[in-house]
């Protein structure tokens, strides 16, 4: 089959590559585009490693096929920091140690930037159901609730 | 003296025998003292088990010293997850 | 020795070195790396749980489209059998080659039969599809009970069981028994006033790591081979590559990449000699990762388990005799967690009468890997559980159970060493005074206790110190970061050197540029490793006052070092400006050579690990569902150099230890096929399964760290099982022995308890 050419926006930059059309987003981020922070940990949408936004929704990118994000706005892991500063929910991320091994970081990151983007004053009940779909299994989720508390008010105090 | 125990699984090697009080001042002294009683035996404990020295746990023992009141245990090899 | 001193660097709660990349997306896990003309390996795998290969036809394979190489297992080097010089698993080496690429059988689902390498995965994978073979089917053996029948298919001819006082004269599933025992235990019983028996059933579960295995593999056409692997030790990686594909160690470099979690199941290997085979038959590197489904099917797993105790005790609590019948599950060949499961069961209890029989049992399942603690927590559970039902018998708080019985300084372990200074008192003492043990409970909820214990182990680690030019400072160290290792070890060498942390920097280097190292796991980096680097240190600082000492021309032992400078000793007459490292670095040419500190070392003394958990959950009556409202892991860390990092660990493993007391289990059909091997219906907990885990560490330093270090990442996993069924009965009223207490078993129970 012939591979299929995609023009897209990928974190506010227009990109464009070849793909299959069975190739998945997720791989056509971290192979076509070189843009390895997203991370393939299950590929069956069960575990959020791979989470990105598109055109400012939630998806787990295994779930999206590479051909459906033409014209579209992608946001990965690589757009959230700004230059050399970091966005306030990765700097709380590591004052509150809120990683181990970091593999699941970058989905957590992309998707606690959805949930504070859409729900500024969440509630830790909030928080956990949103957060439901990024496993991680070294911290037992406890210093990512309070860094994203933490990163909600901040965030919230910066809007004042 | 000190007193050298052998977990069950290891007395296969020592006939039976689980305790021992003897005279040596280093592990290598040890194992020389038993394998003059047991020929064969330290093929069988030289870098496949742990020793606990006055419960300090060590694999692969061999240089370290053995007080005169010392208590030497041979144990499984534990290393963890 | 431990000195009781204020500290500096040590205790703060710093930003970790790394962290930075790990927000960002920037670190490299073993998936992210790619070099030029990179092709990529699949793995064919066994649809049979039990089989003898017939033949293996790869004729069509190797012509179709992108396809480079293919292997199968007889392109391996037969391998002798050798005994893995590493821990409890005792592992053989033959063994570890068959299970990387089957020989003359398949012994689980998913065992590894060929494997491809191509210029893309879609090409590999349809070239997987044309690889024909032809197996004979045999009968699985899926199951302790089955395995050890008498009438059992034998999954290995050539196995006797050892440990048993004469060579049996027929083969067995079970690779070996052992036996640990003190006093009298029949005696022991018949003095008791109260004797209580279970059974208890644990799963086959899985560490549940979320980057699957990875490496990438290049070999040169000289046979030099350079590996990037996410592994917990990549020195295990390189001999173990080296023993499989019969190559010379010094051939085999392995560079670490980040890992994402690894809990024990990366400190083997899987598909790293297949990609190094497969690049030196394509010459081309070759990247192997497994899809998620292939690391449940076919990476290591933790045992599941059958155990029997029997506990003996007076009318006061105090016990009299316990004993234990524990099965452990090996997966397709021996060397399970049995060992260390044996030598925990009553480790944390003073009891006069024990007698432990443990037995390694082969059956058709994955070979299985060390999981947190390894073998603790299946043995534990059962103890912890039987003696929970025993308070309840004599109407004891079960925290009052456990001080009456609880191991101290001096008291002989069960496993045989008397303890040095450890921390089991304090912490029963701890959370009997706890806040959270006091809150009130309501209609079906329930509160649970137990407590943990694990070795933590020493071994070897080396560490190198290099003073820049500006006087900041490089570590050099081999085990890979897990939990926050590189923190840790910046902060010591800071403490040490009596510089600020932030001129630390810290390496993990790879195999060829850093001394010998046993594996990140077993609790023994922040202890071991950390022993090493506060040597090479002291070392530096050694060589740093000599260099003073030189440029001020007077004598070394003159010479003293504080707060990072050198001055000189009090009362020394001589008129001259303390030296910083960067004014020693800086001179260093004139005054001997670059300065390079060293270390190496074979690590004695690590301090064991106790810990008490308590639970309080509450039980849905309509679906069986428990929640976990609150959880409390207090524990004795020795000394915490990182709190927040030490924190996550509690947290970590309390995590893990609900879901395997909750929800985890490996389900198999009648075929030996694992039917939930992904994470929708392997289910861990997520977020919203888990309430804030409150911590509280407890600080008896282990006397043979420098700075008090006690191992701490593998205890936290051991206590959760206990406390979370123990919370179960109170809050249903049903004492459930089988693990997992998903809600349709817990809701089975319910309804048989009320008929």
């Amino acid at each position: 089959m012939a591979k299929v050419h995609v023009s897209t926006s990928v974190n506010g930059q227009h990109t464009e590559f070849l793909c299959e059309p069975n190739e998945s987003l997720l791989d056509v981020l971290r192979e076509n585009l070189q843009l390895t922070g997203t991370k393939e940990g299950c590929a069956t949408g069960d575990c959020g490693a791979c989470s990105v936004t598109i055109d400012g929704t939630l998806v787990c990118s295994c779930l999206v096929l590479g051909v459906e994000i033409a014209g579209k706005e992608v946001g990965t892991i690589e757009g959230i920091a700004k230059g050399d500063v970091l966005h306030p929910i990765q700097q709380k991320f590591l004052e509150h140690a809120a990683l181990q091994c970091g593999v699941c970081t970058p989905g957590l990151i992309v998707a606690t930037k959805s949930l504070l983007d859409s729900n500024p004053k969440p509630t830790e009940e909030e928080i956990r159901y949103y957060l439901a779909g990024n496993l991680c299994r070294c911290t037992g989720y406890d210093k990512i609730v309070r860094a994203v508390q933490d990163a909600a008010q901040t965030m919230r105090g910066k809007r004042a | 003296m000190a007193s050298v125990f052998f977990p069950d699984h290891l007395a296969q090697y020592t006939h039976g025998r689980r305790e021992f009080d003897v005279n040596v001042s280093s592990f290598r002294d040890l194992l020389e003292w038993l394998e003059v009683r047991y020929p064969g035996i330290s093929e069988k404990l030289v870098g496949r088990v742990a020793v606990a020295i006055d419960g300090d746990i060590i694999h692969d023992p061999f240089l370290e010293t053995i007080a005169a009141n010392s208590e030497v245990h041979f144990l499984h090899r534990i290393e963890g997850g | 020795m431990s000195e009781a001193r204020q500290f500096n660097a040590i205790g703060r709660r710093v930003i970790r070195p790394d962290g930075v990349d790990k927000v960002t997306g920037r670190a490299a896990f073993g998936a992210d790396y790619t070099l030029p003309g990179t092709i990529y390996g699949k793995v064919l795998r066994s649809p049979h749980a039990h089989a003898r290969i017939v033949s293996i036809d790869t004729k069509k394979a190797s012509r179709m489209p992108g396809v480079l190489a293919i292997v199968t297992g007889a392109d391996f080097p037969k391998v002798g059998s050798e005994e893995i010089t590493g821990g409890e698993g005792a592992g053989d080496y033959k063994d570890l080659a068959t299970n990387v690429m089957a020989r003359d059988r398949v012994l689980y689902h998913g065992h590894a039969v060929a494997a491809v390498a191509a210029t893309s995965v879609a090409e590999a994978d349809a070239a997987l599809a044309a690889i024909k073979v032809r197996y004979e089917k045999l009968r699985p053996v899926m199951d302790i009970d089955t395995a050890m029948a008498d009438d059992a298919v034998v999954i290995d001819e050539q196995l006797f069981t050892s440990g048993l006082p004469e060579k049996p004269s027929k083969p067995s599933n079970v690779a070996t028994v052992m036996e640990l025992k003190r006093g009298d235990v029949e005696a022991g019983f018949a003095a008791a006033d109260i004797v209580l028996e279970g059974t208890y059933r644990t799963p086959t579960v899985h560490q549940g790591y979320i980057e699957p295995h990875a490496c990438l593999a290049t070999i040169n056409q000289g046979g030099q081979a350079t590996v990037w692997a996410s592994t917990q030790g990549h020195f295990d990686v390189r001999s173990g590559a080296a023993k499989v594909l019969g190559m010379k160690v010094s051939d085999i470099k392995v560079i670490p990449t980040e890992i994402g979690g690894g809990f024990g199941g990366k400190t083997t290997i899987y598909v790293e000699p297949v990609a190094i085979l497969l690049s030196r038959r394509s010459g081309r590197p070759v990247k192997m990762t497994m899809t998620r489904e292939e690391v449940f099917r076919a990476s290591g797993p933790a045992s599941a388990t059958k155990c029997v105790i029997k506990i003996g005790a007076k009318n006061d609590g105090t016990l009299t005799a316990m004993s234990a019948w524990l099965a452990y599950e090996a997966g397709a060949f021996k060397g399970s967690s049995m060992a260390p499961g044996a030598m925990c069961v009553f480790a944390p209890y003073k009891v006069d009468n024990f007698l432990i029989r443990g037995f390694d049992v082969l059956v058709n399942k994955p070979k299985v890997a060390a999981y947190r603690a390894p073998g603790a927590p299946q043995s534990m559970y059962a103890c912890e559980s039987l003696l929970d039902e025993l308070a309840g018998k004599l109407g004891m708080d079960p925290i009052d159970l456990r001080l009456k019985n609880a191991v101290e300084e001096g008291c002989q372990a069960a496993y045989g060493p008397k303890f040095n200074a450890i921390g089991f008192r304090e912490c029963l003492e701890a959370a009997k005074r706890h806040p959270n043990y006091s809150v009130p409970l309501g209609p079906d909820e329930g509160r649970g206790v137990a407590a943990g214990f694990w070795f933590n182990a020493g071994m070897q680690s080396s560490a190198e110190i290099h003073i820049n030019e500006d006087g900041t400072v490089t570590v050099i160290e081999g085990n890979p970061d897990i939990g926050g290792s590189r923190a840790s070890m910046a902060m010591m060498a800071a403490e040490e050197l009596g510089v600020p942390y932030e001129r630390v920097r810290v390496q993990i280097a790879d195999t060829e540029s850093a001394g010998y190292t046993n594996t990140t796991g077993g609790s023994r980096v922040t202890f071991a490793t950390g022993m090493a680097v506060i040597q090479a240190a002291r070392d530096i600082i050694g060589q740093c006052k000599q260099r003073a000492a030189s440029t001020w021309g007077i004598d070394g032992d003159m010479v003293d070092w504080a707060d990072g400078k050198a001055i000189p000793k009090p009362g020394v007459n001589a008129d001259v400006k303390p030296l910083t490292l960067a004014n020693i670095a800086s001179n260093a040419a004139r005054t001997g050579g670059p300065l390079l500190g060293r270390a190496s070392l074979n690590a004695r003394g690590a301090g064991p690990g106790f810990s008490v958990n308590f639970a309080d959950v509450r039980v849905d009556r309509e679906t069986g569902k428990l929640d976990v409202l609150r959880f409390t892991a207090i524990q004795d860390v020795g000394k915490a150099i990182h709190p927040s990092y030490v924190e996550g660990q509690l947290q970590g493993g309390a995590a893990q230890g609900i879901g395997w007391a909750l929800n985890e289990e490996y389900v198999y059909n009648k075929d030996g096929v694992m039917e939930n091997a992904g994470f929708l219906d392997y289910r861990i907990p997520v977020a919203s399964d888990l309430p804030m885990i409150d911590t509280q560490m407890i600080e008896v330093p282990n006397p043979s760290h420098p700075y008090g270090v006690r191992g701490v990442g593998e205890t936290p996993i051991v206590a959760p099982l206990a406390a979370i069924a123990n919370a179960s009965c109170a809050a249903t009223g049903v004492r459930i022995r089988d693990l997992p207490l998903s809600p349709p078993r817990v809701l089975a129970a319910l309804e048989h308890a009320a008929s």
